[in-house]
């Protein structure tokens, strides 16, 4: 994944434009989990809608393994979101009306990957293996933020996605649940999946291999922990 | 799929909804039974000789009061050698509005009219309210029914958007399907009235018209929220598309 010279503007042709992104060039690996660190309002959330195929940059050039995206339409793009990427946030996005296990299910009725009954096999394995199979089937409501969460995950894992994107995944826990989030999305990163993080948290620090401050829009400072 | 409109159907709230909206109808239908019983009867009562008769003191006057009335007289007795004499009017109108008109040269030498009954006067005023208040809450709470499921919705459609569904296909055919699940819904409620017409004898096309304008006015909500989903829906992010 290659993004170069990438800005965004907001309201570009109306009467008060705003500048989120100047000229992001950045790259991600499988197999790395990144950090996106900045304040309030530097564009964090805009980078990562952008990288996640759910807003268009107003310049530049993303490519997506070698492929320039502006030459899909948003149909493609919908499909890519489908199979290749798995979106976490900071309020869940679960639907109360479902269970647990429709929620994860949610994204593979569309996707033809596996048959069905593979897809509820794996997702059943995966409730397991985040120790969440006596929540299958209840609701959201039901459970706590951090079992939120993890139902968030496994939704994001179920079609094999090769990036998954986490928009302040811990924003709403406690700083034990934070932590147990964090090491999930770090495992995760392990199996081959690039992960990025977007984050207040300094404590994300230690589990990240890459490290990218964003200021005003601008890629500021590196880090790299190897 | 099955999974895709349980997310888009809150039952609970659905179910709410239909007993509320199915509970005023019921309130709806009562009040134009009772309304158009008063009315039978107000017109039964207003056939009546007796209800049509003014009776007056014997008077050299009373020639030129009824002067001009002469159309809505029916039968009139004007006797000097009685106390009083009599009028009989075509209708119970006629005499009220005579009545009125003549009130200050009356108030002296009128002996006696039947006042019709009060009661079922204000009744039938009541319940006129009554039925425009429910008719306005039906088509009211239609609409912010429709309205709150939009705003819900909204939510939902973003999800699927960010899970990789296609938009607005996919989840306009779910909404065509739900705009066809409450207008089953509807349509049931609307037959069940029927069966009430049919047993309670009443004028079928009284009711009928003002639920029919009910359903007009929920499908047509029906219809704009879709429309403004869809809105929503092909509006979201697109203004950043090249
Ligand atoms: N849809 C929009 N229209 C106009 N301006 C927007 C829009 N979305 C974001 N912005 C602006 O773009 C800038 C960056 O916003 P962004 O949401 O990316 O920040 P963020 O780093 O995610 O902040 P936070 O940490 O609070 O989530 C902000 O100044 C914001 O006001
Ligand atoms: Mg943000």
């Amino acid at each position: 994944m290659y993004l170069e010279n990438i800005s965004k503007i907001y309201d570009e042709k109306g009467s008060n434009p705003v500048i989120a992104l100047k000229d992001i060039t950045i790259s991600f690996k499988p197999s790395t989990m990144y950090a996106i660190m900045g304040e309030s309002g530097s564009g964090k959330t805009t980078l990562l809608n952008i990288i996640g195929l759910l807003d268009r940059a107003t310049q530049g050039k993303y490519l997506l393994d070698n492929k320039d995206i502006n030459d899909y339409n948003e149909t493609e793009l919908a499909k890519i979101r489908n199979n290749k990427i798995g979106f976490v946030f900071q309020n869940y996005f679960l639907d109360n009306k479902l269970t647990a296990l429709e929620n994860i299910l949610l994204p593979t009725i569309i996707n033809n990957k596996y048959s069905k009954d593979e897809y509820l096999k794996k997702a059943q394995n995966l409730l397991k293996e985040f120790g969440l199979s006596e929540r299958a089937n209840h609701n959201p409501k039901q459970l706590s933020g951090g079992e939120c969460q993890r139902v968030a995950i496994i939704r994001a894992l179920i079609n094999d996605p090769e990036i998954i994107i986490a928009d302040e995944p811990t924003g709403n826990l406690d700083s034990k649940h934070e932590q147990e989030i964090f090491k999930l999305l770090k495992d995760i990163s392990r199996t081959g999946k690039c992960v990025i993080v977007v984050s207040h948290n300094s404590n994300i620090k230690k589990y990240c291999d890459e490290i990218f401050y964003l200021e005003e829009g601008t890629l500021t400072t590196y880090e790299n922990n190897h | 799929m099955r999974i895709i409109i349980k997310g888009l159907i809150d039952k609970p709230k659905l179910k709410k909804n239909i007993t509320l909206i199915f509970s005023l109808i019921l309130t709806l239908t009562f009040s134009f039974y009772t309304f158009y019983y008063f009315d039978l009867k107000k017109t039964e009562n207003n056939e009546k000789i007796e209800n049509r008769t003014l009776y007056f003191k014997t008077n050299a006057s009373e020639k030129s009061l009824l002067k001009g009335f002469d159309d809505k007289i029916e039968s009139q007795e004007i006797n000097d050698s009685e106390d009083y004499s009599f009028v009989v009017f075509k209708t119970r109108d006629d005499l009220e509005s005579f009545s009125l008109t003549k009130k200050d040269s009356l108030k002296d030498i009128v002996v006696n009219v039947t006042t019709t009954g009060q009661l079922e006067n204000n009744m039938s005023l009541i319940l006129q309210i009554v039925i425009i208040v429910t008719e306005i809450l039906l088509v009211t709470l239609s609409i912010i029914f429709n309205l709150n499921y939009i705003l819900n919705v909204k939510e939902e459609i973003f999800l699927y958007h960010v899970l990789g569904y296609k938009r607005p296909n996919t989840i306009g055919i779910i909404y065509i399907f739900l705009l066809f699940l409450s207008c089953i819904a509807i349509c049931t409620l609307t037959f069940i009235n029927y069966l009430i017409c049919l047993i309670t004898n009443l004028p079928i096309f009284i009711i009928t018209s003002v639920i029919k304008a009910n359903i007009i006015s929920i499908i047509i909500t029906n219809i704009l929220s879709y429309i403004i989903s869809i809105i929503y829906i092909s509006s979201h992010n697109l203004n950043s598309l090249k």
